[in-house]
């Protein structure tokens, strides 16, 4: 049955082909949009850890977070390093992780801060150790790939975040650690004591107050109190520091606190739009594609009535007649099923790679998101519903007139 | 083998009712069945075939009551009983010679017999068109595939309908002598509906052929049946 179902299905190359990209564009879409946003969903939540804040210089709380959680963007400015004292001594929070940023390797972040940011990321080492003292660097599995370092290397960074910056020839840093590959921001970060960054720009205190797109602050530092860091990474104590922590840091003079969940969620919602947008174009293809395999099979069943009372004659019951057509439709999304994941998911890879260019969020373009089970109810759905009325038309069928008026 | 008694048929909605006269065909002969369009030769067609539901009477086919069955049993009991060459041959296009003789056995949900059909093949001299699609085959090719596909599932009765139609005389001549051959071969009764003159030519001049007439809404009298039948015929059809 299978097989006559097959040829039956192909005895019109040009209409079965036709449908079969109209089915695989629908799937192919609705496929990428769920594994894109599900992927980017939760690399977003891998790279939010567990944070509760960030603390920054005043500014856009988006930015704040994209710098200090993502390092997707540039910093606000810097913040005095008496800030992050004065935050660990606050009873509402648990830790207070300090952030330097304003130079890059290659166009990887260069992120001065301590053995407690590895922590928070729950991070393994694939070689090496963490630093035990300023100028050795552990890297993100990412950069160590990309760059070809390894333990023992030494290399120098260059000013600013993007790449092209002034390169610091004459402070060089020696790589102890290389991490193993987690999938968060750590892949692509280049991660030194905080003591590293301030001696690096030593000499440049005060050089810049505000922040230029692209020219990022270096974290400054003379000593003591002029000390500076970029960022603060803020985990409560207790859910009341949710409630009375931003706010006692925006009353601070030149803070601004980010809640990275709150921000994450405005992300999301703003990415959401577009999302929506893809899917419903996907949904669009599927209802078109659906009605033309509607369209095809009412057709074959019109053209070959003959040959199904025919198969009624040599005694198949009319339910057999009926399964045969809904095989059809079932066979076309099956393949379109098979195509459409395989395009989805190779356009989702597409898109990790060119994120992963850009030194942006990691995507995973194998394995299958969770609501990625929609896609072949969908196309079972929608054989199924395009095939019920050809095939009752099938299961109708008068097969003594059909057998003995000529057609 | 074959026959009915006090069968009547009336379709749904409709007026008239199809009456037929009680007839009994013996084992080792051949019917062939007459009348003019409208004359019920097409119902009773049906109903030998099990398409269509007893409504009254009796009517028995290769030794089973048809009565009472049901619509699952009857197509079981089709595909088990019956050989049919249709009056269009039927042969789907989609599948090659060897594939249209594998859907018998498919229609029953049964695995192909390949032999069968091969064996069949070489019966009918048709063997080296077993890889062909059926447009690629000549008018008399056709109906000898037509022919090997009825058979694949040995049955007991082979019916065939307007045979000869749209033929010339050789061809149709030529399909009647395969018939009559296959049904020899193959052991089983031949059931030819036709109004063809030269078939039913050739039929009368057998012994072993047993002619019905069915006279559609002209009230006729008895009709004795020419040769080899133990019994006479009439055909009617009037009001109910």
């Amino acid at each position: 049955m299978i097989r006559l179902a097959w040829r039956y299905l192909w005895s019109s190359p040009l209409t079965t082909a036709l449908n079969l990209l109209l089915l695989t564009l629908g799937l192919a879409a609705v496929t990428f949009v769920l594994r894109a946003s599900a992927q980017v969903e939760a690399g977003l939540r891998r790279d939010l850890a567990s944070l509760d804040l960030v603390v920054g210089a005043k500014g856009s709380p988006m930015q704040i977070m994209l710098a200090g959680v993502f390092h997707l963007d540039s910093p606000t400015g810097n913040i005095p390093l008496r800030t992050l004292q004065a935050l660990q001594q606050q009873p509402l929070v648990a830790q207070a992780v300090p952030l330097s940023l304003g130079d890059s390797y290659q166009g990887h972040r260069i992120v001065g801060t301590t053995p407690e940011y590895l922590d928070l990321y729950a991070a393994h080492f694939a070689h090496g150790h963490v630093w035990a003292a300023p100028m050795q660097a552990v890297l993100g599995a990412e950069v160590a790939r990309r760059s070809g370092l390894a333990v023992g290397d030494r290399f120098a960074g260059s000013h600013g975040l993007g790449e092209g910056g002034e390169a610091h020839a004459d402070r060089q840093f020696e790589v102890v650690g290389v991490l193993a590959e987690s999938g968060s921001v750590l892949d692509r970060l280049v991660l030194t004591d905080i003591a590293s960054v301030w001696a690096v720009h030593a000499g440049h205190a005060g050089a810049h107050e505000t922040n230029p797109a692209n020219e990022p602050n270096e974290a400054v530092h003379d000593d003591g109190d002029a000390r500076e860091i970029t960022l603060a990474l803020v985990r409560y104590r207790s859910p009341l520091g949710a409630a009375l922590l931003p706010r006692w840091v925006n009353a601070q003079q030149g803070l601004q606190s980010a809640a990275p969940a709150l921000e994450t969620a405005r992300l999301m919602r703003l990415v959401g739009a577009g999302t929506e947008v893809l899917q419903g174009f996907g949904i669009v293809l599927l209802v078109a594609a659906g009605l033309s395999v509607w369209v095809a099979l009412l057709h074959a069943v019109r053209a070959r009535q003959g040959d199904l009372a025919m198969l009624r004659m040599l005694g198949a019951p009319a339910h057999r007649i009926a399964t045969l057509i809904a095989l059809e439709a079932l066979m076309l999304a099956g393949m379109a099923l098979l195509l459409g994941l395989a395009a989805g998911h190779g356009l989702v890879m597409l898109l990790e790679h060119l994120l992963a260019q850009r030194q942006s969020l990691r995507l995973g373009a194998m394995g299958v998101s969770e609501a990625e089970w929609l896609v072949p109810l969908l196309a079972s759905g929608m054989a199924l519903a395009a095939a019920a009325w050809p095939a009752w038309r099938a299961y109708r069928l008068d097969v003594t007139t059909l057998l003995q008026a000529p057609r | 083998m074959l026959g009915w008694s006090e069968l009547v048929h009336r379709y749904a909605g409709a007026t008239d009712t199809l009456r037929y006269v009680d007839f009994s065909l013996d084992r080792g002969c051949h019917l062939l069945l007459r009348g003019a369009s409208g004359a019920g030769k097409s119902t009773l067609l049906a109903l030998l075939s099990g398409l269509l539901r007893v409504q009254q009477g009796e009517l028995e086919v290769a030794g089973t009551s048809l009565v009472g069955m049901s619509a699952r049993a009857l197509d079981a009991w089709r595909g088990e009983t019956l050989g049919v060459v249709p009056q269009r041959l039927h042969l789907s296009d989609a599948l090659t010679v060897a594939e249209n003789l594998a859907l018998p056995a498919l229609a029953a949900g049964q695995r192909a017999d390949t032999a069968r059909a091969a064996e069949l093949l070489e019966g009918l001299q048709i063997a080296e068109l077993a890889d062909r699609r059926p447009h690629q085959l000549s008018v008399g090719q056709a109906q000898r595939v037509a022919l090997a596909r009825a058979l694949m599932r040995r049955p007991r009765l082979l019916l065939a309908d307007e045979p000869s139609a749209n033929l010339d005389d050789d061809h149709a001549l030529h399909m009647l002598a395969l018939l009559l051959d296959a049904a020899e071969r193959e052991g089983c009764t031949l059931v030819i509906a036709s109004h063809d003159g030269r078939v039913i030519e050739a039929l009368s001049a057998r012994e072993d052929v047993a002619e019905v007439v069915l006279r559609g809404l002209q009230p006729s009298g008895q009709m004795e049946v020419p040769t080899g039948s133990s019994t006479s015929y009439w055909a009617d059809e009037g009001l109910a």
